[in-house]
């Protein structure tokens, strides 16, 4: 048969860009199940202890991907799941689906799910499928595994999807993958999709509040002994505590930092911001609390050591004035007694805390600081109970208008041209007889008190001297002589 | 003998000094081994002392701890000195603020008496909380809180008529609990009697750590008054 007449899985998409997608994707998938596909031929000849058919009523295709998927989102967010984590669901998978089959046939199907995914069969080698390669009119070998099962830090085995298990899992979600990266991008969304960083970040908070609260508790509990020996017991206050802490540091060790691995491995893959930013936030969050549990972890390993210290203080032999304790017994005392009394002692005892002191004398700089000091407002200021009113301004008008004023100038003008004394009674006398009113009558007594100083005088020839003092029906004061000057 | 005379004056001098502490001072150091030493010397100084109105309170590789003799000494400070103007219930609030932070750092009286022994670092929290939590138990144990008589009202009754903290002061002020006790702890470092930690991490509380000087005076001279204080009382 002519090569042309071939499917080709790289007509379809161009230039093969990786060894993963150089063959069509349905092809590529066909060849990835078929290590599922022979375990579903061969199902049938595994049989339980009573020889009944092991998988009877089961999809081994589902149990697979099933598997595969649950050691994808175990890696997702750690470095995987142990053997036995993986063991434990696949039974209780099968379980569920057929409760009726005993626990020993459900651990052995689950075995056999594992095996299948793991190549047991060929000794945990790779898969290998032969494929015509059109292009090169060859038939090829494609090597792959499904699962790998490597050591993490803590030399755990933990099960993993190979880059061809994400593509077999991804396949099945009928997602175009182009290339490795975008199949890690898919995968991350997937996962930040079904609320598995969420998770995490859940679980990571949760365990960073319990270290901090073993760690103010043993703190706590410490720093009683240190102030009152003897109050504190290590067996019922202390050592659960210590004990809860210990296994709590060490669980969470492990935890996190197989998770913080992952982590760090999988932000250098991805490329979606979004993933990015959950990773990094968890990442954050993962380092905030191992820095927490380390100091928990030294307030466990310091305690016992400052217990010890706490309850040898109880021992030591003093003199004592037998004066009884502060907290216990002289401050609630104190505060009993009344307000008033106590008001009087205050002082004695305030002052009696503090030590001498040289008497302080202002001198000039300190006295320029304080006046130059700019005392800042503050809400709690003492006095600010009382809402201050604004009032408006008001303007009062003149009582003497210019024009009064002259006229009332100009009119005394003309009586000084007399050439006699005048006294502000007479002059008002005389304006009243004229039919002055009273405020013409009150701004004849302001003109003439204007011209008292000679300096001001409107009257050059006349010199004002005080001369008692006067009472008239509307102005009254110290009355004024206005003599006239002698020439000199 | 000149020489006894200028040793004395000095460590007179050096003990007014609420900074100088022997740790970074060789003269101190010196003089006061000369002082522990020397009967003469300490006599000669507690003359002198006697004549300027003061009194040794304590000797030690800490240092010499002297007070005045009375309260009237030019070397006494005085309320107003700390703070002008203030009110009979901010008083004995101020006086009660003070006493729990003493009684936080010194719940016992064997920690005072026992020199070898430290007081634990504490938080304004933890003065504030003493403050509140005593008063608060008391104004529970009390049947009604009706005075007829305005002069038998009890101190804690002023202490539970303030509120904790008035949100967004940032002066020390005697209207809130946290307030005085804020201003107590200031004029209390000011004098060399708390030094302030500087917080280990960020996000948690400056801790207060009390002085050796706090320990004597609380011991030699707060911790009896108060005694014949409440004894008097007692006994009125």
């Amino acid at each position: 048969m002519p090569n042309e007449q071939l499917p080709d899985a790289s007509d379809s998409l161009g230039e093969p860009k990786s060894e993963l997608i150089d063959l069509s994707p349905q092809l590529r998938n066909q060849r990835l199940l078929e290590p599922m596909n022979q375990l579903h031929a061969t199902r049938n000849f595994h049989q339980d202890e009573d020889g009944e058919p092991l998988f009877d009523g089961l999809d081994t295709h589902y149990l697979c991907m099933a598997t595969l998927n649950f050691m994808m989102e175990g890696s997702a967010v750690g470095a995987g799941y142990s053997m036995a984590d993986v063991h434990t669901y696949v039974n209780s998978l099968i379980s569920r689906i057929r409760p009726e089959k005993s626990s020993s046939a459900c651990a052995k199907a689950a075995d056999v799910v594992i095996g299948c995914l793991s190549n047991k069969a060929e000794n945990y080698k790779e898969f290998e499928f032969t494929y015509f390669h059109a292009p090169t009119l060859q038939t090829l070998v494609y090597r792959f595994r499904l699962v790998t099962l490597e050591p993490d830090l803590d030399d755990v085995y933990r099960y993993r999807p190979s880059p061809e298990g994400y593509l077999l899992l991804i396949g099945m979600l009928n997602v175009d993958v182009e290339d490795q990266q975008i199949l890690m991008e898919k995968m991350m969304q997937i996962l930040i999709e079904r609320g598995r960083f969420e998770q995490a970040a859940e679980f990571a908070r949760r365990a960073m509040v319990l270290s901090i609260e073993h760690r103010q508790h043993i703190h706590g509990q410490i720093t009683q002994a240190i102030r009152a020996p003897g109050t504190v017991r290590w067996s019922a206050d202390i050592k659960p505590r210590l004990d809860e802490s210990r296994q709590h540091v060490k669980a969470r060790q492990e935890e996190e930092g197989r998770l913080l691995m992952a982590i760090r491995n999988k932000i250098g893959e991805v490329e979606n911001i979004k993933s990015k930013q959950e990773l990094s936030s968890l990442h954050d969050l993962l380092s905030k609390a191992g820095t927490v549990r380390a100091r928990l972890q030294l307030e466990v390993s310091s305690a016992e050591r400052r217990f010890i210290e706490a309850q040898t203080a109880a021992f030591r032999a003093r003199k004592s004035s037998g004066i009884p304790d502060l907290e216990t017994h002289l401050l609630p005392q104190a505060m009993i007694r009344p307000g008033a009394q106590l008001a009087q002692a205050a002082e004695d005892l305030i002052v009696s805390l503090f030590p001498a002191v040289f008497p302080k004398t202002p001198d000039l700089s300190n006295l320029l600081s304080i006046l130059m000091e700019r005392r800042q407002l503050t809400k709690d200021a003492d006095d600010d109970e009382d809402d201050d009113e604004f009032e408006p301004f008001q303007v009062w008008p003149d009582p003497f208008p210019d024009q009064l004023v002259v006229k009332i100038s100009q009119w005394l003008s003309a009586k000084f041209e007399e050439n006699r004394s005048w006294r502000i009674d007479e002059l008002i006398d005389a304006g009243t007889h004229e039919g002055f009113n009273a405020i013409e009558q009150q701004c004849i007594a302001f003109c003439l008190y204007r011209s008292f100083p000679d300096s001001e005088s409107e009257f050059e020839n006349h010199h004002a001297v005080l001369d008692g003092e006067y009472e008239t029906r509307v102005v009254r004061g110290d009355n004024l002589r206005f003599d006239v000057k002698t020439k000199v | 003998m000149d020489n006894q005379n200028s040793a004395a004056a000095r460590l007179i001098y050096r003990a007014l000094n609420l900074s100088a502490t022997p740790a970074n001072d060789v003269e101190y150091r010196e003089l006061l081994a000369r002082y522990r030493a020397s009967p003469e010397l300490q006599q000669l100084l507690a003359e002198i002392a006697e004549g300027m109105e003061l009194v040794v309170l304590d000797v030690s590789e800490r240092g010499l701890i002297i007070a005045p003799a009375r309260k009237e000494s030019r070397f006494s400070i005085r309320l107003g000195d700390l703070r002008k103007n203030l009110s009979e219930d901010q008083r004995v609030a101020l006086a009660l603020s003070f006493l729990a932070i003493c009684a936080v750092f010194y719940p016992t009286t064997a920690l005072i008496e026992d020199d070898s022994r430290f007081p634990m670092p504490a938080t304004l929290a933890m003065f504030r909380d003493t403050l509140t939590g005593l008063s608060g138990r008391m104004n529970a144990l009390e049947d009604s809180d009706d005075y007829s008589r305005e002069e038998l009202r009890p101190g804690w009754s002023y202490i539970q008529s303030l509120p904790v903290s008035i949100p967004q002061a940032d002066r020390a002020s005697p209207n809130s609990i946290e307030g005085l006790v804020r201003m107590a702890l200031n004029y209390l470092i000011e004098y060399g009697l708390v030094n302030n930690v500087r917080a280990q991490d960020e996000g948690e509380a400056v801790e207060f750590t009390a002085t050796h000087r706090l320990r004597i005076q609380l011991r030699e001279r707060t911790l009896p008054r108060l005694f014949d204080y409440v004894r008097s009382g007692a006994t009125a």
